[in-house]
């Protein structure tokens, strides 16, 4: 009698318990990253990823918000369209490296929005249709996606290798031209190799997860400076480093 | 007699809730994204079969690396061609200078109730390439990926399309990919 009342607790507990968690997932819970990215370039070391830069600057993120989508004509899609939302950052140059050009650049990179739009208003530029609803199969279908609008952060999937830009972060970026957004042009970043966070005393946090076969480029610039990035690619030709006015 | 079976229930029914307030993780997955199919889904999709639309440009590409995927999980996974919008959509297309060669998504999910309770359970995927950088056999390789993706699978340095321009240059599934649908959707 006492092994069955002892059990009939312990069912009763974890049932709840299990419903409990249940609840909290279905009201609360979010979606992992739905999008997944396979990047183009992988540099290895700091030659690779300087031969494939236009430009690498030290820049402070001025504002991000959503722009344009990228859109592919998909006759059969809901809409008739392909369309990935992109995230559109604005910096200030501090600090050329390689290359030079206009102070103020922005860099433009595939992003993935959930929940919905909070606070300021919708960018300027073209608006996109309204997404429609695919054909569902019985239960709840929920898009992955959410109409136009600046977002938070926090309502964001993190891509990774490419997570958001926050007003007032300051960063190295290996540049190149990226793509046209609402007759806009754009930069892209090479690949996460070529963005590097700037904190407090220069320490660095790189934003790819990949290995790397340099001890100054990528992922092994954890926990470094960036005066240990800044003498790397000074040996390399071409580098000239040069604050800008 | 009686006591004994009462017992038993209950111990039975304790094991089994409290494995139900765990979640299991596969190899090489993807989050915890996968299709409502198989042996946890049996009353809505029992037949493990997805159907695929192959549309775009360099299409014989795209259709080589789904014969190829065809092929590899042949017995325990099946892919029907459509010609309009189904399950997972398939495309090459020309999105620009962008960061990125190749982009899987989940378009649409919706929530597991009876095996991962989690907002996981993908109902329509997107494998896409970017045709401005990849055209031929690489372009092959990198829908070989996106497809996998779509199934769920995470990158992995297994010898094969899914550890592409991450650990290797190959272009198409190995036996790995196998089992690891297998473990996936028992």
């Amino acid at each position: 009698m006492k092994l069955n009342t002892a059990l009939g607790i312990a069912a009763a507990v974890l049932g709840a318990t299990f419903a409990g968690q249940v609840a909290v997932s279905y009201f609360f819970g979010k979606p992992g990253p739905t999008h997944f990215v396979s990047w183009r370039h992988y540099p290895k070391n700091a030659q690779e990823g300087t031969a494939l830069a236009k430009r690498i600057v030290e820049a402070r993120v001025l504002n991000s918000q959503r722009g344009p989508d990228l859109v592919l004509q998909a006759p059969g899609e809901p809409g008739g369209v392909d369309r990935i939302p992109q995230e559109v950052v604005t910096l200030q140059v501090e600090t050329d490296i390689k290359g030079a050009g206009p102070g103020r650049i922005e860099v433009s990179q595939a992003a993935a929005f959930i929940g919905s739009p909070i606070g300021r208003p919708a960018p300027s530029g073209p608006t996109p249709p309204k997404p429609v609803a695919p054909d569902g199969r019985s239960g709840r279908d929920r898009p992955a996606q959410v109409p136009q609008a600046t977002y938070p952060s926090a309502s964001r999937h993190v891509l990774e290798g490419a997570p958001p830009y926050q007003a007032g972060e300051r960063y190295v970026l290996f540049l190149t031209d990226g793509p046209t957004l609402g007759g806009r042009s754009t930069h892209t970043v090479i690949s996460p190799e070529g963005r590097y966070h700037i904190g407090a005393g220069g320490a660095l946090q790189p934003v790819s997860p990949r290995p790397s076969a340099d001890e100054n480029f990528g992922t092994n610039l954890r926990g470094k400076n960036l005066t240990n990035l800044r003498g790397r690619l000074q040996q390399i030709p071409g580098i000239q480093i040069r604050p800008v006015r | 007699m009686r006591k004994r079976a009462i017992t038993a229930a209950l111990g039975v029914l304790v094991l089994v809730l409290l494995a139900g307030n765990f979640k299991v993780a596969s190899a090489h997955q993807w989050w915890a994204w996968h299709w409502g199919v198989g042996l946890w889904h049996f009353w809505e999709r029992p037949s493990k079969n997805l159907g695929v639309w192959v549309y775009g440009s360099y299409s014989t590409e795209s259709n080589t690396a789904l014969n190829d995927w065809k092929s590899r999980l042949s017995g325990i996974f099946t892919f029907t061609s459509y010609g309009s919008h189904t399950d997972v959509s398939l495309f090459a297309g020309n999105y620009g200078a962008t960061d990125w060669g190749g982009l899987a998504s989940i378009e649409n999910y919706d929530y597991d109730w009876w095996h991962w309770w989690c907002w996981c359970k993908i109902t329509h995927a997107h494998a896409r390439t970017n045709t401005y950088w990849w055209t031929g056999t690489g372009l092959q390789g990198v829908q070989c990926q996106e497809f996998g993706h779509t199934l769920g699978l995470d990158h992995s340095n297994t010898g094969d399309c899914m550890g592409k321009t991450y650990y290797n240059t190959i272009n198409v599934t190995s036996s790995h990919n196998r089992t690891d649908i297998s473990s996936m959707y028992p």
